[in-house]
């Protein structure tokens, strides 16, 4: 049986283009507004869950301190509990490749449990994934 | 008969996204069934821009949506925010920021994300075309 809730496959990274962000607001927008919507976030969108730190260094390197500032979307993710979004679901193979560089990166815990700590991650593997797909009857890909 | 919601958020030359959205929101009312918005994002804003002049050979594209629209009464929305990001202002919005006139075609009316909201909860199915 087919769920009711619309979902949101964010499929692109915070800092390439405004897609990302215009999923999250739609998202946020039918929350305010009590439409039960499921956010998943699959690909390069698995760069909203990036540690915050990570994600806003990344925008202000030297290469970038002479071009104007880009806004951090993926602190909207942040936000998701103040609308009554308690949880949201990621692929998993996205999740662990990103885990990894993360892990490359900082030489410290994955940042999951450090900057989301109201939201619950539901990990999905390739065959869960399909299923969640299916489940719904409205899906939007950004 | 299904009520549809179409998302445009590709710009009308940028790729092909666009004109097969219009084609698709053709094929949708040629068949007897009907669209309650059209909402367009991102850069999707520029399918209701009224300075487009594409040479004679091209197809005018936001044209082609302004008829659309006319023909059919469709409610026609431009986020607002994407709207003044692309600099696609109606009269209105173009006082409120002192610019020189209005680049809206007057088929299409600014409005929010609440007004797809309100859209998708009455449609059938919605399409989104990026």
């Amino acid at each position: 049986m087919k769920t009711e809730a619309t979902l949101i496959i964010i499929n692109s990274s915070p800092f390439a283009g405004s897609s990302a962000r215009t999923g999250i607001e739609l998202m946020l927008t039918m929350a305010a507004f009590e439409r039960p919507v499921n956010l998943l976030l699959k690909g390069e969108g698995i760069g909203h869950l990036l540690p915050l730190e990570i994600s806003t260094l990344s925008l202000v390197t030297n290469e970038a301190k002479n071009l104007p500032k880009i806004k951090n979307h993926a602190l909207n993710i942040v936000a998701l509990p103040l609308y009554g979004i308690a949880e949201i679901y990621v692929d998993g193979q996205a999740l662990n490749r990103t885990e990894q560089n993360i892990l490359h990166l900082t030489k410290q815990n994955p940042a999951l449990n450090q900057n989301h700590g109201e939201l619950i991650l539901t990990e999905l593997d390739t065959q869960a994934l399909k299923v969640f797909v299916q489940q719904h009857k409205e899906v939007l890909v950004f | 008969m299904y009520t549809f919601t179409l998302i445009i958020r590709a710009a009308p030359y940028a790729s092909t996204s666009a004109r097969t959205a219009l084609g698709f929101a053709n094929a949708v009312l040629a068949s007897g069934n009907s669209i309650n918005c059209l909402f367009f994002q991102d850069e999707g804003v520029l399918n209701a821009g009224s300075h487009s002049t594409p040479p004679q050979d091209e197809p005018n594209i936001p044209q082609a949506w302004a008829t659309l629209i006319s023909s059919y009464d469709i409610d026609a929305v431009v986020c607002v925010a994407s709207a003044l990001k692309h600099g696609i202002v109606d009269t209105i919005e173009a006082n409120r920021y002192e610019l020189k006139g209005s680049t809206m075609h007057p088929s299409f009316v600014i409005g929010g994300l609440g007004s797809l909201v309100d859209a998708c909860s009455t449609a059938h199915r919605v399409l989104h075309f990026s």
